[in-house]
């Protein structure tokens, strides 16, 4: 991690400490509309199919996805939000329909969709309010009789319901409230998985994690262990993801087994690891890593053989073939912003790949021409090595912040490495050590001694001596 | 009167050879002739005894004899500094004399008449408005006296103002450079008193000697030390040595504290922050042993600094110049004004010495425009850049280029270091830091021994506190583990009442 970038770790981190200390009420939808939702627009078209696309997920996250493309993306907008409406009204969140509507109201204002169905609302909110009333009745009533399963169940059923009407935070309530009363290792584990699965939503991601631990640290049989481990690793690598660790992000996810397959659709999908995983190892491993680690992982290429695009960035990248593996990731941009996880990740993710393939393309070089740099990261500029162009400016960032350790001559047009003289640093460290040592222990013995001589700066002694004058040095120096 | 000074010049005479006598011979004769002056000092003709006394040979009938002249000239002037003791008068001249010739022995037992004898040179010189006469005459009795420097007394206080006040920064290094390590107090270590020696003997340790008893230093207070140590900043400021003046003033912001802040640490905080700026271009980092309150009363007070370098660190020039002008009436009152003025051309230093890092060459017009500051041309920068480099603070090289414009290009690499010379400044510079550090480690050691962390004194220590063990250890196993440590502890309360 020493090469990530100060000001897009104190970003990340900043945006990180929001989440944790809104976790009470926020959940994702609200989240990304309040952090980035407005700010990235997307107009380039993307790659996937729509309808192919989120035929890939079942649950609350397909509304949440689609929402997050009709908001964002200039192309699929209307297309995006009637399929959200859709979406919506055959759950039961009223708040999402609405959400829903007045977004496609936004964008299509003629549309017939855009009109709230307001019978359709006024029913829904009556038919939740009753089913609320009925399986709270239920609850009580299980807890009277002392059964545990039935009050296990009745939580799990009112945790359910919460999650369906969109009030997250009561749903992982009701699903915490279960854990007294589960009797099998079986029953924790999947209690455990829908708190994941609403912490997941509502963008508590240190919950996330907690919870995973947990899961990790129970004591089930190993068959129920193997089933588990992908779902658990995937949504570790999301959590890690989302809180800007991309490195153990990466771990995760490449350690996430082939076998999760489609069954963990209402999060994730396999395509959605292989992309979050080689990305975030793209973004934080070196060359001889990502060969050993991605590219020569059995299980993980299962994933990359769904993403090829991913398996191709990473073996330019291991090749040294910068400009493909930037071009292929220039050209999925689009797809990757509006990933309803990637979305707020994939700006630093690029700068930080970026970077480390300038670092990587220099290595071999003690003078390279700004000429064949630009060619390689930012072809198509005008005057390449010009002071004031983009990339030129980009590389003194990246020098300045300690970055690169090369110095520009803009009189010959190339960027020149620094000679580096082990011996010179040492000696020089040896003194600056040296003289460290000798400035602090002569402050602390005279410390010692002005409190064994007892001249420790005191208060009454001041008001007596007060007269004696100690300006007049002071002019001296003017 | 010739029977006076042939007794004053017998004994002092006999002192001389102190080769051949005992320490404590010497300490009862010396006894005794200042009993006899101090006894007969009415009688004495003190104008003929100076004239015909050496002062390096008869250091004590001179220094009394001196004293006494000036008293009799003070009570009959009505004035505590007559005209006879002004620079260029009859007693100046034998004072200076004296001051540059006395014999470091002699004097300590007479250390109150050497301490009024170096106030009053310093009084006179100062009333006259020439300090300077008095600096260089102060400082070669201060090594005189006591050539390692090691204690603080409150005749460095007086020196280092006079220095301050005559602009002679450069003639207080010898002095500042000794590095101090002790005070002078009243009281002497207990256990000091009960190693007899004579104050003349070469093992009487410095701080018995100077301490109160010997009254070669008025008693100090903490105002003496902390004024002592930013003096000693101020003039490493004034030569531009910013480290070792940055070093002084940590000092004097770290003296220990016992309930209020004085307001001679704030200044040296003030000057602190300004000199880190000056020499390094950044904030000096606060150093580890300072206390938190203390801290924070140091930052709330100098808010205005904190947003000076604030605006400096990050390279903001325009925000730079606004805030040395908001804050030009507080620059004046801290008298800081000419540290603030010289902001503008470190700022400009350390601007092209970023570039220095960023770039390896470039023109003085790409400079010009990354600097924004008052180097807008690159004619000026062409200047700066060449003062910059006549004084070696940036390894660079110009070339005027024909081609296009006459432009001038900048190469920031300068001549490289030879290997030999180089290896040879490292090794000079171990062997000084070597010398350094060996200062410090005797200050630790005798420090530690004053604190009886002494070696022998630990180990003396961890013989006497050996308990009597193994007694109560299986009894504890089969308690478990929280009683095992209870009753550990009940051992070590039976071990102390043994």
């Amino acid at each position: 991690m020493d090469y990530m970038q100060q000001d897009a770790f104190d970003t990340v981190s900043a945006q990180n400490a929001g989440q944790v200390a809104g976790t009470g009420s926020a959940d994702l939808e609200n989240m990304t509309m309040n952090v980035t939702g407005p700010l990235i627009r997307v107009d380039d078209p993307p790659k996937f199919e729509l309808e192919s696309y989120i035929a890939n997920y079942t649950g609350r996250t397909r509304f949440n996805r689609l929402y997050l493309i009709g908001t964002c993306s200039t192309h699929l907008s209307v297309e995006a939000l009637k399929a959200a409406v859709a979406e919506a009204k055959s759950g039961r969140d009223v708040t999402r329909y609405e959400r829903a509507v007045r977004a496609l109201a936004d964008v299509a204002p003629n549309d017939a969709e855009a009109n709230p169905d307001t019978t359709w609302m006024d029913h829904m909110k009556k038919s939740v309010k009753a089913e609320t009333d009925r399986l709270e009745h239920e609850l009580r009533g299980y807890k009277n009789n002392l059964i545990k399963e039935s009050i296990r169940m009745g939580n799990e059923d009112l945790g359910q319901h919460y999650s369906q009407i969109g009030d997250l935070s009561s749903a992982s309530k009701a699903f915490q409230r279960m854990r007294d009363y589960c009797t099998t290792p079986t029953h924790i584990a999947s209690m455990l998985f829908k708190v994941i699965n609403v912490s997941i939503e509502r963008g508590d991601w240190l919950n996330v994690q907690s919870n995973v631990i947990r899961l990790r640290n129970l004591q089930s049989k190993q068959e129920e262990q193997a089933k588990n481990q992908p779902k658990m690793s995937a949504a570790l690598g999301l959590s890690q993801l989302h809180s800007g660790s991309y490195l153990d992000a990466a771990n995760s996810f490449l350690g996430t087994d082939a076998s999760l397959g489609d069954s963990y659709n209402e999060v994730l999908t396999s395509n959605d690891v292989a992309v979050y995983g080689g990305l975030c190892a793209l973004a934080s491993m070196d060359r001889n890593e990502l060969q050993r680690r991605v590219l020569d992982n059995n299980s993980f290429r299962n994933f990359l053989e769904l993403e090829p695009q991913i398996r191709r960035a990473i073996s330019f990248f291991c090749n040294s073939k910068f400009r493909p593996c930037l071009e292929i990731l220039e050209a999925y941009q689009a797809d990757y912003l509006l990933d309803v996880h990637l979305q707020r990740h994939v700006q630093t993710l690029f700068t930080r790949i970026r970077t480390k393939s300038i670092q990587q393309y220099l290595l071999p070089f003690s003078c390279v021409t700004l000429e064949s740099m630009t060619k390689m990261f930012s072809p198509g500029s005008e005057s390449p090595t010009d002071t004031s162009s983009p990339f030129v400016q980009e590389l003194i960032g990246l020098i300045q912040d300690g970055t690169l350790d090369a110095r520009i001559d803009l009189e010959k047009k190339v960027l020149v490495s620094n000679q580096v003289h082990l011996r010179k640093e040492v000696q020089d460290s040896v003194l600056d050590s040296l003289e460290n040592y000798a400035r602090e222990a002569h402050i602390r013995i005279l410390r010692t001694n002005i409190i064994q001589a007892g001249l420790e700066v005191r208060a009454d002694e001041r008001k007596q001596r007060d007269e004696r004058g100690k300006g007049s040095a002071f002019d001296a120096m003017r | 009167m010739a029977e006076s000074l042939s007794y004053l010049t017998s004994v002092s005479s006999q002192l001389l050879s102190v080769d051949k006598i005992s320490d404590d011979r010497y300490d009862c004769q010396i006894r005794d002739l200042i009993a006899y002056i101090k006894r007969s000092d009415k009688s004495l003709d003190t104008e003929f005894l100076l004239n015909n006394l050496n002062p390096s040979q008869h250091t004590l009938p001179y220094l009394f004899m001196l004293n006494l002249r000036v008293g009799s000239l003070q009570k009959k002037t009505r004035n505590t500094s007559p005209d006879e003791i002004k620079p260029g008068n009859d007693l100046w001249v034998k004072a200076v004399c004296f001051l540059r010739t006395f014999d470091p022995i002699q004097v300590r037992y007479a250390g109150n008449e050497w301490r009024r004898l170096i106030e009053l040179i310093g009084q006179a010189a100062e009333a006259a408005a020439k300090p300077f006469l008095a600096v260089q005459v102060i400082r070669d009795a201060i090594l005189r006296l006591d050539s390692l420097c090691g204690i603080l007394s409150s005749v460095h206080v007086i020196f280092l103002r006079l220095c301050l006040l005559s602009r002679s920064y450069s003639y207080a290094l010898p002095v500042l450079e000794r590095q101090i390590f002790h005070f002078s107090t009243g009281q002497v270590q207990a256990y000091r008193k009960y190693i007899d020696h004579p104050l003349c003997s070469k093992n009487t340790p410095k701080d018995f000697f100077l301490s109160d008893a010997s009254e070669l230093s008025v008693k100090l207070t903490y105002r003496d030390h902390v004024q002592y140590f930013l003096y000693g900043g101020m003039i490493y400021m004034a030569l531009k040595e910013w480290d070792k003046s940055l070093h002084w003033l940590s000092i004097v912001i770290t003296s220990p504290v016992n309930d209020s802040v004085s307001k001679i640490m704030i200044e040296a905080y003030k000057k602190r922050m300004l000199a880190g700026l000056l020499g390094h271009g950044k904030l000096a980092p606060v150093p580890k042993t300072i206390s938190s309150h203390v801290l924070k009363v140091f930052q709330s007070l100098t808010k205005p600094y904190m947003s000076l370098s604030e605006a400096f660190e990050r390279n903001d020039f325009p925000r730079l110049r606004a805030e040395v002008d908001i804050g030009r009436s507080i620059w004046r009152i801290d008298n800081n004004e000419g540290l603030v003025s010289q902001l503008y051309n470190a700022y400009n230093s350390f601007l092209v010495l970023k570039l220095g890092r960023t770039f390896s060459a470039l023109t003085t017009a790409d400079v010009a425009q990354q600097a924004f500051t008052s180097l807008e041309s690159s004619s000026k920068v062409e200047n700066f850049v060449a003062s910059l480099v006549m004084a070696g603070y940036l390894g660079a090289t110009m070339l005027h280029l024909k081609s296009p414009g006459n432009a001038t290009m900048l190469h920031f690499s300068g001549l490289p270091e030879t290997y030999i010379t180089r290896e040879r400044g490292v090794r000079a510079w171990l062997a000084k830091e070597g010398q350094a550090l060996k200062m410090i480690t005797n200050g630790v050691d005798q420090c530690s021994n004053e604190l009886k962390l002494g070696n022998e004194n630990l180990q003396l220590v961890s013989k006497n506190q050996r308990w009597p063990d193994s007694s109560g250890k299986s009894g504890g196993n089969v308690i478990g583990e929280a009683d095992g440590i209870g009753l550990e502890i009940d051992e070590d309360i039976m071990g102390d009442n043994n």
